[in-house]
């Protein structure tokens, strides 16, 4: 269905596959606390990966400084072409491309479900009222929610929150999709509901880089997995190899905590 | 184009949607026409009332009427003042560029800082002596008083209000693409809003309150009215005890507005 709206998107797996994300010895630190050091990483079209790691291990800031919303402070980032410095024309060019959900939802609570949906292509994109309600509505079809189009997020499900998130994001059109641990916050009857969601998406070519301890997600649509701890990609696999034979002792140790129980 | 009936709705269905924009700003319109003929229906009431009481109340009730008009005057002209003043300095104080912010700071710092009746007396008599072409009249001198002070509250209420909404919001703005102003415009002020409007009523009602100060420089609103005549008659305490009911009554009734005001605000808050 999202051919609908990205009409070439579904071949581009097939084609040689072109850097879409590119991380060059990436550096970022919070007062003392190095989050990451010297992280490189190229992220292909049409790929999907899925980055693990304990918590305060730098994966939810790497993904953070693929959009600036972390502003990285040595090493090179480029996104679809652009790299990313103090240019504002550059970073809000990168945003325009790269959707994110995050792991709060952080729906605007002020304005109802399509609104939040519109928001941004109307104004950014600036299309017309009735364009990017037409698409507002697909998307919420899509993501099987398009009977909430007038409700306020409050009135919404966790689960169905996060399903208006990966619309209103989509909703820009983007060509990378980032997700911050979008099921975390989640109850566990809520969480398959985005994962489905996530999952169609994948197949239907998006790039999407995503934050995730759900292994069976990672099993079914992943491409490879990044291992981060203490700020480093530590190790670097298809799912398959990760999760039956980790090769670092740190993987292992990690995945028998995260399995354990 | 099909949905995916496979994802289910969770959610209890059927709870109100919210009402309409159009809707919203009838009733917001209706609101502020109710508070005013609310107020007139109250100066015929306190008109009426005085005029029954004997001296030296009674002779003079339509002097305590139109010193109330004049402070209830001076406090809608100086709330107006202060809301701008008070958005701008707010703002300004949280901007990341020191051109912006520090002057908004310094503002916000002497203004909370001395007296309001030193402001008052600085804005109608040292002003004028500074810059000849700002000599204002008494009302003038009150609003401009009144309402830089009011603002340099509001501000600070302002700049709770923006730092009051979560961080994710503009976050997932900016992800979007929108620009740091309208992030700010579409996203973060409408809620920062919702926050404000509690403090900022407060300060309503304390500036009705504060407007008495103005007497000092001898504008005739309800504070005045009662010095003179009590000078003339000499008796404190009708006169007085007049004068503060007179107050009473309108903090009332515009208190009885202002918590509708907040009760909707907050019910919208909950609901958001």
């Amino acid at each position: 269905m999202l051919s609908v709206l990205e009409p070439d998107r579904e071949h581009s797996k097939a084609l040689q596959p072109e850097s879409i994300i590119v991380l060059e010895n990436v550096h970022k630190s919070f007062g003392g606390f190095k989050a990451l050091n010297g992280v490189s990483a190229t992220i292909h079209q049409g790929e999907v990966v899925v980055v693990i790691g304990p918590s305060g291990s730098g994966k939810s800031t790497f993904i953070r400084t693929i959009n600036r919303l972390e502003h990285h402070e040595a090493g090179r980032i480029v996104v679809d072409g652009i790299e990313l410095t103090n240019d504002t024309r550059h970073i809000d060019a990168v945003r325009r491309e790269v959707g994110m959900v995050f792991q709060s939802f952080n729906l605007f609570p002020h304005l109802n479900v399509l609104q939040n949906i519109t928001l941004a292509p109307m104004r950014v994109r600036r299309w017309s009222r009735d364009k990017a309600e037409g698409i507002a509505i697909k998307l919420l079809e899509r993501v099987g929610i398009p009977e909430q189009a007038q409700k306020f997020p409050p009135q919404l499900s966790g689960g169905q929150q996060q399903r208006v998130a990966i619309a209103r994001a989509l909703a820009m059109q983007p060509k990378v999709m980032l997700f911050d641990e979008p099921t975390s916050a989640l109850d566990p009857e809520m969480i398959k509901e985005v994962l489905d969601v996530m999952k169609e998406l994948a197949r239907e070519g998006m790039t999407m880089v995503v934050v995730t301890h759900e292994m069976g997600f990672a099993r079914e649509v992943a491409d490879r997995v990044l291992f981060f701890d203490h700020g480093e990609i530590v190790e670097e696999a298809t799912p398959e190899e990760f999760y039956s034979n980790p090769k670092s002792d740190r993987a292992k140790l990690f995945l028998s905590q995260i399995l354990g129980h | 184009m099909s949905a995916l009936p496979a994802v289910a709705s969770t959610s209890p269905q059927g709870s109100p949607t919210r009402e309409t924009p159009a809707l919203r700003t009838a009733k917001i319109v209706g609101m502020v026409a109710l508070a005013a003929a609310s107020f007139l229906l109250l100066f015929q009431v306190i008109t009426f009332v005085l005029a029954k009481m004997p001296s030296p109340i009674g002779p003079h009730a339509s002097e305590f009427t139109e010193g109330a008009q004049t402070t209830l005057l001076l406090t809608l002209a100086s709330a107006a003042v202060g809301m701008a003043v008070g958005i701008t300095a707010g703002l300004s104080k949280i901007s990341s560029m020191a051109v912006v912010r520090l002057p908004a700071t310094f503002y916000v710092w002497v203004v909370r800082g001395t007296p309001l009746l030193v402001q008052v007396l600085f804005v109608y008599l040292a002003l004028p002596a500074l810059f000849p072409f700002l000599k204002l009249s008494d009302f003038y001198s009150g609003v401009v008083a009144l309402g830089l002070n009011v603002g340099a509250y509001n501000a600070e209420v302002f700049r709770g209000g923006v730092l009051g909404v979560p961080r994710g919001q503009a976050e997932a703005a900016r992800s979007l693409g929108l620009s740091g102003f309208r992030t700010l415009w579409h996203v973060v002020l409408p809620q920062a809003f919702k926050l404000a409007v509690p403090p900022l009523v407060n300060n309503l009602v304390a500036l009705l309150k504060d407007s008495s100060l103005v007497s000092v420089i001898g504008l005739l609103e309800l504070t005045t009215v009662g010095n003179r005549l009590q000078s003339q008659t000499f008796l404190p305490v009708p006169i007085l005890a007049t004068t503060a009911c007179v107050y009473l009554a309108m903090t009332t009734v515009l208190t009885m507005f202002t918590n509708h005001l907040e009760s909707r605000t907050s019910a919208g808050a909950k609901r958001a």
